[in-house]
């Protein structure tokens, strides 16, 4: 009859595959078959991304996420990483991002407490930039996914929320950020939670403003549908480092993105809407978002899905 | 509703709705080739009577099931450790059957069922230590002691967890 040794390697690749990273890692030691098969890649990674995090590069978090993967299937983003690290498989490894100099997208490490310190006090080549500061998740209220929560009740303009327990926490807990992102000493980027595009706080779907300073050289020579992407870059690299908002891997999100020239300071306002694998307004009509951009002469909409 | 005839490695023969085996990748393929339902039986000779008639089992249950998706990377086979209510019983075997169910399920490529079968590994896998594992499936330990002691070094960053 047939036992383990029968198995071919592609099958216990299979099983293992379904582990979380904490059993698997039991795995190692059973027998040589057993490493060969799953470890030399991860212990690679694991050197590179905690002895050697400078070095890791976005393949790099890439290929940890896919040899990290646990229950849920494979993470498509290194964002992703820092809810996966956070709330369920890695409780007490701090991740912190690094931004590179050009686009302000973040690279991710993996650390223990002491390589995190090392790595911040000083080893950080002249080229990276503090992603804002160092981001611990270990003192994260979230558990699990999914992160971001709504129920829907709204209409007619009255919006109404009603969250689970853990929803409110969830919101409560995201209220209060007002995060900058910095690019050396420049502000790039801010928003908070706290209010929709009618300047009430509680919108259903928890829409989230962003502020883009569009003075800065950065944004010089773009056209609106450039910013938007770059915008939307940054933008991902704040929520998920911050907030560690997820989208189910391999689902589409769509994203619902609306500028309009800002009273204040010519820059623009960015809003974001968005929701785990559809879009909050699902039809371009939708009173909600025409009603707030009438009127106004500087609007891009866009209907944006992509793969997360 | 058409029937074929399956003779299993120990040449027992077993009729079996063609709807049925075609679940199995290979069958279909093979009656694809043939291009008519043949009147011989068709071998399979890696699978006993046994393990053949817990495979026919699994298969007449799920064989309204969707066909899996082509693309191996497909979320319907996202990788978890959960298995449907029916799934679980059916895997409730000795360990000997669950590896014959597997090898069986992967010779005739019946990826669902391949899928149900390595949850089950991997469910008796969590939360084992390594010893526990090797226990488990009488896995010989091959590491040298200073091996063994390599690897707890590495690993003892996940250890305070």
């Amino acid at each position: 009859m047939a036992n383990m040794k029968d198995i071919p390697v592609e099958v216990l690749e299979n099983m293992h595959s379904n582990l979380p990273f904490f059993d698997l890692l039991n795995c190692q030691p059973v027998c040589k078959r057993w490493e060969s098969l799953f470890f030399f890649n991860a212990r690679t990674w694991h050197y590179d991304g905690v002895v050697d995090a400078i070095k890791s590069t976005p393949e790099g978090v890439h290929r940890l996420l896919q040899l990290y993967s646990g229950p849920g299937g494979e993470f498509n983003t290194a964002y992703q990483l820092v809810a996966f690290a956070k709330g369920r498989l890695l409780p007490k490894i701090h991740v912190y991002a690094l931004a590179s100099k050009s686009k302000c997208s973040a690279e991710f490490g993996l650390g223990c407490k002491e390589c995190q310190k090392q790595k911040i006090g000083g080893t950080i080549p002249d080229d990276a930039v503090v992603l804002s500061e160092p981001v611990v998740l270990t003192d994260s209220l979230l558990l699990d996914e999914p992160l971001f929560y709504h129920k829907s009740v709204g209409n007619y303009g009255t919006l109404q929320v009603e969250r689970t327990e853990q929803e409110q926490v969830f919101y409560d807990w995201m209220q209060p950020y007002h995060i900058s992102l910095t690019h050396g000493s420049e502000r790039l980027l801010s928003y908070n939670t706290a209010c929709d595009p009618y300047g009430n706080a509680n919108l259903e779907t928890i829409p989230i403003a962003a502020h883009f300073d569009l003075t800065h050289p950065k944004y010089s020579g773009m056209t609106v549908g450039e910013f938007t992407e770059d915008a939307w870059d940054d933008f991902k690299s704040m929520i998920w480092t911050k907030h560690q908002i997820t989208f189910n891997s391999g689902q589409f999100s769509a994203v619902t993105i609306a500028l309009r020239e800002s009273e204040e300071d010519g820059g623009f306002w960015c809003w974001f809407f968005c929701w785990r694998g559809r879009p909050i307004v699902d039809d371009p009509a939708s009173p909600e978002l025409v009603s707030y951009l009438q009127g106004t002469e500087y609007v891009l909409k866009l209907y944006k899905t992509m793969s997360l | 509703m058409s029937q074929i005839t399956l003779l299993s490695s120990d040449n027992v023969e077993m009729k079996v709705d063609k709807e049925v085996a075609e679940r199995s990748i290979l069958i279909k393929n093979m009656l694809e080739d043939v291009g008519e339902t043949p009147d011989q039986a068709i071998p399979i000779p890696n699978v006993n009577e046994g393990v053949l008639r817990k495979v026919i089992e699994w298969c007449e249950h799920h064989r309204n099931d969707p066909p899996p998706p082509a693309d191996e990377d497909s979320d319907s086979r996202k990788k978890s450790t959960d298995i449907e209510e029916w799934d679980q019983k059916f895997m409730q075997v000795d360990q000997e059957m669950l590896f014959e169910i597997i090898l069986a399920a992967n010779y005739l490529d019946i990826k669902p069922l391949l899928d149900v079968g390595c949850k089950t590994v991997a469910n008796m896998i969590k939360g084992k230590s390594p010893e526990e594992i090797r226990k488990t499936f009488n896995i010989q330990n091959d590491f040298t002691p200073e091996e063994e002691d390599q690897i707890r070094r590495e690993n003892e960053w996940a250890e305070d967890r």
